[in-house]
């Protein structure tokens, strides 16, 4: 690495900004992660454990519980996608360009 | 028997032309504008978000996903249903955790990213043997079932398929390169997107729209009945379920084409945006394969136009997309359909190519053996020759494997990325006290376990080797091999005391900084 590239980099260190993108982006990653692992094994768990409970029909009289789940499931994988390409385009994205332009490397 | 078969289908002989001739077109419009090394593996970087979301999902639907779901859900119902979840959770994980960081990291593919602050040799080496073993196994497996389609569809000897498409893989990417296989995933894309709508849309208009509906004709038709709107035999266990449950979802994010599509686009925020409509893509792709299965049941199930004597559907569960297609939309959207599940395969290999190509040019070649000192040409050439015989090696293997069981091969694919690949690329990218040593010892011992583990499971140890029991009780060693790597990367990094430990902790802070800002990043090049 360049010395230009490694002051670049202990000057991005100190920055406040730096800090708040950190925090932020914690702040939202950590939950859908979280989410996404306990809903997708919690599905698993019960095709494993407890599979006569999926198989119980809705008021239909036919559709089962489980394929509702799995179909919401699909559902909720595409909107944690979503919302945190939202997330990051409202809210983070301007602090990483805040940051490229204190230490001059935005283009 | 095949008698909705008797003759090679018109439309399905148009349509693959057409797709062919398109496909070389754009091959050479792309050969055209591949000047540089970064052309070539990364399409200089101009893909938009848009166009890298449909390509990604065009290389995650391949045929095995859009029949081999299709017929599983038609076999089984519900389970069907299982593997496709299991393919798409695997998407926020990456978004989450690695996309950005990756692009911004790496340059080509997704060892350059791992290897970022570590001893290059030993860990470039170790991600191209985890890359090229997921590779075969998976290229394996597309050209079999590539194969057996055009044996089924078109009257072609098996040997005389699978030739063809070595040949024109290899055209693809040695002309092409990243511009032309993206370009020609894209288009397939769209086209097995829009034919799979129709297919769906025609399955459910004869219900009126009522899913209720569908499912009611479905139970009362398969042989099952009403068991197939739970699970079924797939997971026989919780060790099993979770043990699959982890290499779909963490295999995804250790595929190595995959990963390499990260860097054709601008910036992490492009790569960002791409995992958004592939999800998108994906996920509908998986809720019409589900529509389909079940339209399957409905209409082929007992009807002696498509299934034997026995009641077996003729050509076997894999042709129940293809078959429905003409029982909804006669001859000529079979034709379609049958020529778009050929592109499909078409268009994956050629990304699966490229990628083992990278792997042995940019990591074995450049950065291992000449030890960086080589040129851009140089380089591009050798992922030239590189792809030759990766395609002649694809030829060899699909007719030596004609009769195996292609899915345990793409379970055996996911597997290693899973144990391999994504433990590395995630430790490396979020924990300081990784260490080289501990990154080639732990990822190694992922890479072995998964292997041993499945030759000593039952497909391998009993149906292939002729043996009484298995000796590894379950079918998925996942669970087993991806702790195997967690737990050794994690010994051997804490007990490093080398030079070279201090060197790789101490270049954490400002990797990171570089993955969570894209300061310093690899930009597009300008045109």
């Amino acid at each position: 690495m360049t010395k230009d590239h490694c002051e670049t980099i202990q000057a991005i260190a100190a920055l406040p900004e730096y800090q708040q993108l950190l925090s932020k982006k914690r702040a939202v990653v950590f939950p859908l992660t979280v989410l996404m692992l306990v809903a997708y094994y919690a599905f698993i768990l019960l095709v494993a454990y407890n599979p006569s409970l999926l198989s119980v029909q809705l008021s239909d009289g036919v559709t089962s519980l489980g394929i509702l789940l799995g179909l919401g499931l699909i559902g909720l994988t595409f909107t944690i996608t979503a919302f945190f390409v939202w997330y990051a385009n409202a809210h983070l994205e301007n602090i990483v360009e805040d940051i490229q332009k204190k230490v001059g490397t935005h283009v | 028997m095949f008698s909705f078969l008797a003759q090679v289908n018109t439309t399905a002989a148009l349509t693959f032309f057409l797709f062919v001739g398109v496909s070389l077109c754009i091959t050479y419009w792309a050969s055209r504008r591949t000047k540089t090394r970064s052309d070539f593996y990364s399409a200089g970087g101009q893909i938009t978000g848009f166009q890298n979301g449909l390509a990604i999902s065009g290389d995650y639907m391949s045929a095995a996903s859009f029949l081999g779901i299709s017929g599983l859900v038609f076999s089984s119902g519900f389970d069907g249903l299982l593997y496709s979840i299991g393919f798409l959770v695997g998407w926020p994980i990456i978004l989450l955790l690695i996309a950005e960081p990756l692009r911004n990291l790496g340059r080509f593919n997704f060892s350059d990213a791992a290897s970022f602050r570590f001893e290059q040799t030993p860990i470039r080496i170790l991600a191209a043997l985890g890359s090229l073993a997921t590779v075969c196994l998976y290229l394996i497996a597309q050209m079999v079932g590539a194969g057996k389609l055009i044996e089924v569809l078109f009257h072609l000897p098996y040997e005389t398929a699978v030739i063809i498409v070595g040949i024109l893989m290899i055209a693809y990417v040695t002309f092409g390169g990243m511009l032309a296989t993206t370009w020609v995933q894209l288009i397939k894309a769209i086209l097995l997107l829009g034919g799979a709508t129709v297919v769906a849309f025609l399955v459910l208009a004869h219900f009126n729209f009522n899913l209720t509906n569908l499912f009611q004709t479905a139970t009362e038709k398969h042989v099952n009945g009403a068991k197939i709107m739970g699970p079924g035999t797939l997971v026989k266990d919780p060790i099993s379920a979770i043990s699959l449950g982890l290499a779909l979802m963490f295999g995804t994010a250790g595929l190595p084409h995959i990963l390499m599509r990260f860097f054709t686009v601008k910036d992490a925020k492009a790569a960002n945006r791409s995992v958004v409509y592939a999800t998108g893509f994906i996920g509908y792709f998986y809720i019409l394969t589900f529509i389909i299965g079940f339209g399957a049941i409905a209409f082929l199930s007992g009807n002696p136009t498509y299934t034997d004597e026995k009641g077996a559907l003729i050509g076997g569960t894999n042709m129940a997309a293809i078959q429905l297609s003409q029982a909804v939309g006669g001859d000529f959207l079979l034709g379609f359909i049958s020529a778009v599940a050929f592109a499909t395969i078409l268009a994956v290999v050629s990304g699966l190519a490229l990628a083992g190509a990278s792997a042995i040019s940019h990591d074995l070649y450049a950065r291992v053996w000449k030890k960086g000192d080589v040129s851009e040409s140089q380089e591009v050439r050798v992922s030239k020759i590189a792809t030759v015989i990766l395609g002649v090696v694809a030829i060899f293997l699909g007719i030596s494997f004609e009769q195996q069981n292609v899915a345990f091969m793409v379970g055996l694919a996911f597997a290693i990325a899973a144990s391999a690949n994504f433990p590395i690329i995630l430790l490396s990218i979020y924990w300081r006290g990784m260490t080289t040593r501990g990154a080639v010892i732990g990822g190694s011992m992922g890479l072995s376990t998964a292997i041993i583990l499945m030759i000593l499971g039952k497909t391998v140890w009993v149906n292939v080797l002729g043996y009484e029991h298995a000796i590894f009780p379950y079918e998925y060693p996942a669970l087993f091999s991806m702790t195997a790597a967690f737990v050794g990367i994690w010994l051997f990094s804490v007990t490093d005391r080398s030079a070279r430990a201090n060197i790789d902790r101490a270049a954490f802070d400002a990797q990171y900084i570089r993955a969570q800002t894209g300061v310093g990043a690899e930009k597009a090049t300008a045109h």
